[in-house]
């Protein structure tokens, strides 16, 4: 069991740090292309603010885009910095029509552009990004489709901020599901 | 579904945005902007930033997390408790490991002014340690901390948890017994505002 869960940890840890590059080498590319827009952009949000509040870096809008990514599902659900107030929710679900594809990397890009488009007409500039997978008995390594969730919201022209592992870890567990002879299909 | 849709760009029309400020112990300074749709929903939402966002030092700091929650909201402004202290997940991963010992223990602590908070402390050594050590390291540090704690007010004592004041003065006074590879608080947690004390005790 052990051994086994080494092995996961181990997987887990790869993916994570494969998902995190990628994220890195877009936002090195964004940033490059990027700048001469904003300053474009600051140049104009400025005007529109009173002079009293020089507080630029509070303009921005930054929000957090949970990413949820199960072997079953990809659920992208962007919220403001404290996560009460939902901005916009878009999942693998909605965009195939097989329920085996729900999970894929395809659907989850969907998914991505979906509330990339929403998050744009609401103002945001910034995203941090929490990566989820199933957690506590389930699965502890992110689906198929977490790499491609993040890089459609890293492609949609936001600034990444923190990228977080959030997997529900117990510190002691209830007993796996299927008995103890395991699953027998 | 379509109906829906429509209500809900409404509802976000109608939400003003305000800015978010750090407590007194970091110098109010501005650490977000979010949406709100009536000053009394908006209390109690707790935001989560690195020590790197406030301090803008090194990057190392981008191990250690802090939660603030809103408590108040006036115009424009919200302003914000301490909430919680903790290790970046990855940094407490990274900290432990094979063939060193970890000693933790955890400590509810008053400071003068009435706050309760709970602490968790963490030290890992270089090399296993006997339980003998062990013990000993936990009694000095508990001592350490029972006597500075309640002389500290909150805002001192936010400072130390985060600045990692608490951390070397445990260090210096075990030093005799173990030195020790890291010693740090895991995670430092509000249990109850002086105001809530107040309340508990009256009821």
């Amino acid at each position: 069991m052990s051994e086994l869960e080494l092995e996961a940890e181990a997987i887990k840890a790869e993916k994570i740090e494969e998902i995190k590059a990628e994220a890195e080498k877009i936002k090195a590319e964004m940033q490059a292309g990027r700048k001469g827009e904003e300053k474009e952009k600051i140049k104009t949000e400025q005007k529109k603010q009173p002079k009293e509040e020089t507080l630029e870096k509070a303009k921005e809008k930054w929000g957090i885009a949970h990413i949820f990514s199960s072997y079953n599902n990809t659920i992208v659900h962007l919220t403001d910095l404290t996560g009460a107030e939902t901005v916009a929710l878009s999942s693998g679900g909605v965009h195939v029509n097989a329920d085996r594809y729900e999970s894929s990397p395809f659907a989850a890009m969907k998914a991505s552009n979906a509330v990339v488009e929403i998050a744009k007409t609401k103002g945001f500039t910034g995203l941090h990004i929490r990566v989820r997978a199933v957690g506590g008995v389930g699965s502890r390594v992110p689906g198929p489709g977490a790499q491609a969730a993040i890089r459609a919201l890293a492609r949609g022209g936001f600034r990444i901020g923190r990228i977080d592992d959030v997997t529900p870890i117990p510190h002691d567990t209830t007993r796996k599901k299927g008995g103890k002879r395991g699953r027998r299909v | 579904m379509a109906r829906r849709t429509t209500k809900v760009k409404d509802k976000w029309r109608e939400k003003r945005w305000v800015n978010v400020y750090a407590p007194d112990s970091f110098n109010n300074v501005p650490i977000a902007y979010i949406p709100i749709t009536d000053d009394e929903n908006a209390k109690g939402r707790v935001i989560e930033v690195t020590l790197f966002d406030i301090l803008k030092g090194d990057p190392s700091q981008h191990q250690y997390k802090m939660y603030f929650q809103i408590n108040k909201v006036e115009g424009e402004k919200a302003t914000t408790i301490f909430k919680r202290y903790e290790y970046a997940k990855e940094f407490l991963r990274s900290l432990i490991r094979r063939g060193s010992s970890r000693i933790t223990f955890m400590l509810e602590a008053k400071t003068k002014d009435g706050y309760i908070f709970r602490i968790k402390v963490i030290a890992l050594t270089h090399r296993k340690l006997n339980t003998s050590r062990k013990h000993a390291f936990r009694l000095i540090a508990k001592d350490v901390m029972e006597k500075t704690i309640p002389q500290m007010t909150i805002d001192q004592f936010v400072q130390a948890t985060c600045y990692g004041k608490i951390n070397s003065d445990i260090m210096a006074a075990t030093k005799k017994v173990i030195r020790m590879r890291h010693v740090g608080l895991e995670k430092v947690k509000l249990v109850r505002t002086a105001e809530a004390e107040i309340a508990l005790l009256k009821a």
